[in-house]
C-alpha cells in the first residue's frame, strides 16, 4: 500500500510541476482561461485516477492480514 | 555439686545466646551482600553496558553506574543531567541560526531584486527571479529535512531495541518480587504496543510525512495551483491516531495492572502466611527472610526502572531538541520575514515549521509512552507489595 500511495505522489508532483511550468508560458490570449481550466482538469485527473484503477486493491472486505505480520516459528 | 552443674548449665546458656547474637548481627550487614549477589545474577552489569552504547554521546561525562547504586541507596541526583541538557540546548540553538541566517538573506536579496524587476515591466523576469529564489530556499530546507527524517528513524530503532532489552529484565524482576500475575499480563502488552509503534512510525507515518512535505512544496510553486488542503487532512489524520493509540496503551496498562496486581497482593500474604505458621520452628525467621530478600529485590527493581527511565531520556533527547528548535526557529523566520517577502515563501516556511512540529509530537509521543509505561509498570508492582 505504500509503494501504491508513493507512486501516487510521484506522479502527481510530475504532473503539478509540468503544469505550472507551462502556465508560466501562456501567452496572454483570449483562450488563456480555458487552457487553464483544462490543466486544472489534468491535475485532477491525476488526484484520481489511480485510485479508480486499483479500485480491487482496496477492497476492505478482504483484507488480507498475515501480509503484515510475520509470525514466530 | 550442684552449684557446680547450675554454673556449667549457666555457662553453656550464655555461650549458647551469645553465638545466636553474633549471627544475628551479621545477618542484619548481609543487606548490601544480598542486594550484590542478585545484581550479579541477574547480569546487571552486563544491562548497563550496552545501555551505554545505545544513548551515544549524549552520556559521555556521566556514568550510568554511578547513578545506578546512587539510586539503590535512595539518593537521586539530577543536577549533572539538568547541566548536560542546558549544554545541549544551546549547541542546538547555534546550528539552526546558521540555516535561518542563510535562508533569510536569499529573502532579502530577492525582494530588492524583485523592486528593481518591477519597474522593467517585464513578467517573465519577476517569475523568473522568484522561481530562483525558491529553488534555493528549498535546497536549503531539504538538507535540514533529509538528515531529521533519517535522525528520527534512527531514533525510533534505538528505542525499539533499548525496550527489547529492558523489558524482559524488568519483568524478571517483578516476577522475582512477587508479582507473578502482572507480569504475566503486562509483558505481552508493553512488548506488542513499543513493537507496533515503532514499526507504524516507520513504515507508515514517516512516508506520510514525506508525501505531504512533497505537497506542500509543489503546492507553492505557482499561485494558480495548490494541493494544500490535502496535506492539511493528512496532518490531521496523523496527529488524531498518535493521540489514540497514547490513550489506549496508557488506559489499558493502568487498568490490567491494577487489577492484577491486588491478586498479587493477597496470593502473596497468603503464602507468608501459611509458610509462617505450617512450618514449625523456623517458619517465622523463613518469613522474615523472604521479606527481606523481597525487599531487596525491590529496590533493585525500582532502580533499574529508574536507569531504563533515564537512558530513553537521553536517546531521545537530542532529536526532541533539534526538532523543537528547528520548529521555532522556522516559524520566528516566517513570522520575520512577512512584510518583505513573497506570500506564499511566507507560507511556505509556516508549513515547513509544522510539519517539524508534527515530527516532533511523534518522537514525543513515543518517548512518553515508553517512560509512563515503564514508570506505571513499576508503580503497580510496588502496590502489589503494599499488601504487606
Amino acid at each position: 500500500m505504500i509503494e501504491f500511495l508513493s507512486s501516487w505522489a510521484k506522479s502527481l508532483g510530475v504532473a503539478i510541476v509540468i503544469v505550472s511550468i507551462l502556465e508560466m508560458l501562456l501567452p496572454n490570449n483570449k483562450t488563456k482561461k480555458y487552457i487553464r481550466m483544462v490543466m486544472g482538469v489534468y491535475i485532477i485527473f491525476n488526484i484520481i485516477a489511480p485510485f479508480i484503477d486499483n479500485k480491487d486493491l482496496l477492497n476492505f472486505n478482504e483484507i488480507n492480514l498475515d501480509n503484515y505480520i510475520e509470525t514466530r516459528k | 555439686m550442684k552449684q557446680q552443674m547450675k554454673k556449667i548449665m549457666g555457662l553453656l546458656i550464655l555461650i549458647i545466646l551469645l553465638i545466636v547474637n553474633l549471627n544475628n548481627i551479621t545477618y542484619a550487614d548481609s543487606n548490601d551482600e544480598t542486594m550484590q549477589e542478585q545484581q550479579e545474577e541477574f547480569g546487571i552489569q552486563e544491562f548497563l553496558q550496552n545501555a551505554k552504547n545505545y544513548t551515544g554521546d549524549f552520556f559521555e561525562d556521566i556514568d550510568i553506574s554511578t547513578i545506578f547504586n546512587d539510586a539503590v541507596k535512595g539518593k537521586i541526583d539530577n543536577s549533572s543531567l539538568i547541566k548536560r541538557f542546558l549544554n545541549l540546548f544551546a549547541s542546538e540553538l547555534v546550528t539552526s541560526i546558521n540555516a535561518i541566517i542563510s535562508i533569510l538573506a536569499i529573502i532579502v536579496i530577492h525582494s530588492v531584486l524583485k523592486s528593481i524587476s518591477e519597474s522593467l515591466e517585464n513578467d517573465g523576469i519577476s517569475k523568473l527571479i522568484y522561481y530562483v529564489q525558491y529553488i534555493l530556499i528549498v535546497t536549503i530546507i531539504m538538507t535540514n529535512f533529509t538528515q531529521i527524517i533519517k535522525m528520527v528513524q534512527d531514533t525510533c530503532i534505538n528505542l525499539v531495541a533499548f525496550m527489547n532489552m529492558l523489558v524482559p529484565l524488568l519483568i524478571t524482576l517483578m516476577m522475582y518480587t512477587g508479582s507473578i500475575t502482572t507480569s504475566g499480563v503486562l509483558e505481552p502488552i508493553i512488548l506488542f504496543t513499543i513493537h507496533f509503534m515503532g514499526n507504524v512510525i516507520q513504515n507508515i507515518i514517516i512516508p506520510f510525512v514525506l508525501i505531504f512535505t512533497s505537497l506542500i512544496i509543489i503546492s507553492k510553486i505557482s499561485e494558480n495551483v495548490q494541493v494544500d488542503k490535502l496535506s492539511k487532512f493528512l496532518k490531521s489524520g496523523i496527529v488524531w491516531f498518535l493521540g489514540i493509540i497514547l490513550t489506549i496503551f496508557v488506559g489499558v496498562v493502568s487498568l490490567e495492572g491494577t487489577m492484577s496486581s491486588s491478586v498479587d497482593g493477597i496470593t502473596a500474604k497468603t503464602t507468608k502466611a501459611i509458610v509462617s505458621s505450617a512450618i514449625p520452628v523456623v517458619g517465622k525467621i523463613l518469613g522474615d527472610a523472604v521479606d527481606t530478600v523481597l525487599g531487596s529485590g525491590i529496590v533493585l527493581k525500582n532502580a533499574v526502572g529508574l536507569i531504563g527511565v533515564i537512558v530513553v531520556i537521553g536517546i531521545c533527547i537530542m532529536p526532541i531538541l533539534k526538532l523543537g528548535v528547528l520548529t521555532i526557529s522556522y516559524k520566528l523566520l516566517a513570522a520575520a520575514s512577512q512584510p518583505i517577502a513573497d506570500e506564499k515563501i511566507v507560507s511556505l516556511l509556516d508549513q515547513i515549521g509544522d510539519i517539524f512540529k508534527i515530527l516532533l509530537a511523534i518522537l514525543s509521543a513515543m518517548s512518553f509512552m515508553i517512560i509512563i509505561g515503564t514508570a506505571l509498570v513499576l508503580k503497580i508492582s510496588n502496590s502489589g507489595m503494599m499488601y504487606r
